[in-house]
């Protein structure tokens, strides 16, 4: 298996452990920056990582809900399912910069 | 919803933004362009050329003027064609050469902050050294972007330059670079055998007078690389609690600090400023009327959102209080 496969299975692993109990949202500096969407949050970042993976999801929306995360790990401390949740976003931006490293 | 529409203009052009930084850090050693003078400039005595700690800056206070410049040139050029001649051109000159320069007064400060944490360690009775030559930037973007491969290259080198000095201990003066020595550089490269401190960890108490003079409320915010990245929050509070200096502890503190918006700077600068009002509020509600700091990127942050409240690093205050 090539690196980056390892690597999305990896992630993807850990980002299915997701409940949707939103836990992780009241802590996250971007969520309500300006418009409270859930895509700004660690909740939406992870579920769009797991949408990418599996069904494909709109690349625009996407870079904007990656990259705008600070990878704080304000979320990852609230996980009750024990997601490594900025960790998870961090490495993700590998695949959206076409696999650095991982290829 | 104006600022969202420049925040995704800006997300479109993130991997342009990434590669000029990238190829910044692999081909120049830094992200974006600094004066040599800005960035050594801080030495002002012989230091020791040999020692147990090696004094490791890791540019990152020389540098956050700079990147506040280039942040706000960054906030004008609206236009994708734009970045993707700006692109091109940093293929063969480093184009953040062009943004505007920080006035004198900002860099010497941040010097001064250097030579202050200087002076805490040396004082503390460790046997430090520097050596300009391998003290370099660690690479925190690279990282932060997630571009592995360019990093392991990158740390392999900063770490072999180390080793070939005999550089087994180093002091650091940052979270950012603290987090990459501490927990990064472990993990990714092999027979890596460097001991990282920060210098928060190293200082002994017993060098300052018990006695605080300050007249002037104080509020702490944690940087999330120390808080969280590698646990320091005890450290700064004990020191602060010896020397007397009373402090204001805001929502969201130690291990549940609240991110300043810095990291996000270069890839959406108003997204950044609008986390920073955000937490600055937070910070000044508590009836401040000072912050303290410990991270260049959150004070440099903090000062680009308003100019009214006054940041300070931690290193000013209490060095004052050195005996
Ligand atoms: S790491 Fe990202 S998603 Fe998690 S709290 Fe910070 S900004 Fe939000
Ligand atoms: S706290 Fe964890 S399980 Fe709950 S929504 Fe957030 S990521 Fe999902």
């Amino acid at each position: 298996m090539s690196g980056l496969a390892e690597l999305r299975r990896e992630i993807l692993r850990d980002v299915l452990k997701c409940s949707y109990c939103a836990m992780c949202e009241w802590v996250c500096p971007t969520l309500d920056v300006e418009s409270n969407n859930r895509l700004y949050g660690p909740r939406g970042r992870v579920n769009l990582i797991a949408s990418y993976f599996r069904e494909g999801v709109d690349i625009g929306i996407l870079k904007e809900s990656i990259y705008t995360c600070l990878v704080c790990m304000a979320c990852t401390r609230q996980c009750p399912a024990g997601i490594d949740i900025a960790e998870d976003i961090r490495k993700f931006r590998l695949f959206l910069d076409g696999g650095n490293g991982v290829g | 919803m104006e600022v969202m529409e420049l925040v995704n203009r800006y997300i479109n052009n993130s991997n342009l933004i990434i590669e000029i930084i990238r190829r910044n850090i692999m081909k120049r050693g830094y992200p974006i362009y600094i004066p040599n003078k800005a960035l050594y400039g801080w030495i002002d005595e012989d230091f020791p050329r040999d020692g147990e700690y090696f004094f490791y800056t890791g540019l990152m206070y020389q540098m956050a003027p700079y990147i506040e410049r280039i942040v706000n040139m960054l906030q004008k050029l609206r236009s994708g064609v734009l970045f993707k001649v700006i692109n091109i051109l940093n293929r063969v000159v480093d184009v953040s050469r062009f943004s505007s320069k920080p006035s004198h007064e900002e860099v010497m400060k941040m010097h001064k902050i250097i030579r202050n944490i200087y002076s805490l360690v040396y004082r503390s009775g460790l046997s430090v050294w520097y050596d300009p030559s391998i003290d370099k930037y660690a690479g925190v973007l690279l990282y932060e972007f997630g571009l592995m491969d360019d990093l392991k290259i990158y740390a392999e080198r900063i770490s072999d330059a180390l080793s070939s000095m005999g550089v087994n201990k180093i002091v650091t003066i940052d979270p950012h670079t603290t987090y990459m020595f501490k927990k990064v550089f472990p993990s990714l490269l092999e027979n890596y055998s460097i001991e990282a401190y920060s210098y928060l960890e190293l200082i002994d108490e017993d060098i300052f007078v018990g006695s605080s003079a300050e007249q002037n409320k104080f509020v702490i915010h944690d940087p999330c690389y120390y808080a969280r990245g590698v646990g320091v929050f005890s450290e700064p509070r004990k020191l602060l609690d010896r020397i007397g200096v009373e402090y204001i502890e805001p929502k969201f503190n130690r291990v549940d600090t609240y991110c300043c918006g810095g990291p996000v700077e270069s890839l959406s600068p108003l997204f950044s400023a609008k986390i920073g009002v955000k937490r600055l509020g937070m910070l000044v509600d508590t009836g401040a009327d000072e912050v303290i700091t410990m991270c260049p990127i959150c004070m440099a942050n903090f000062r680009r959102v308003s100019k009214e409240v006054n940041i300070i690093d931690l290193s000013e205050l209490i060095s004052k209080y050195i005996k």
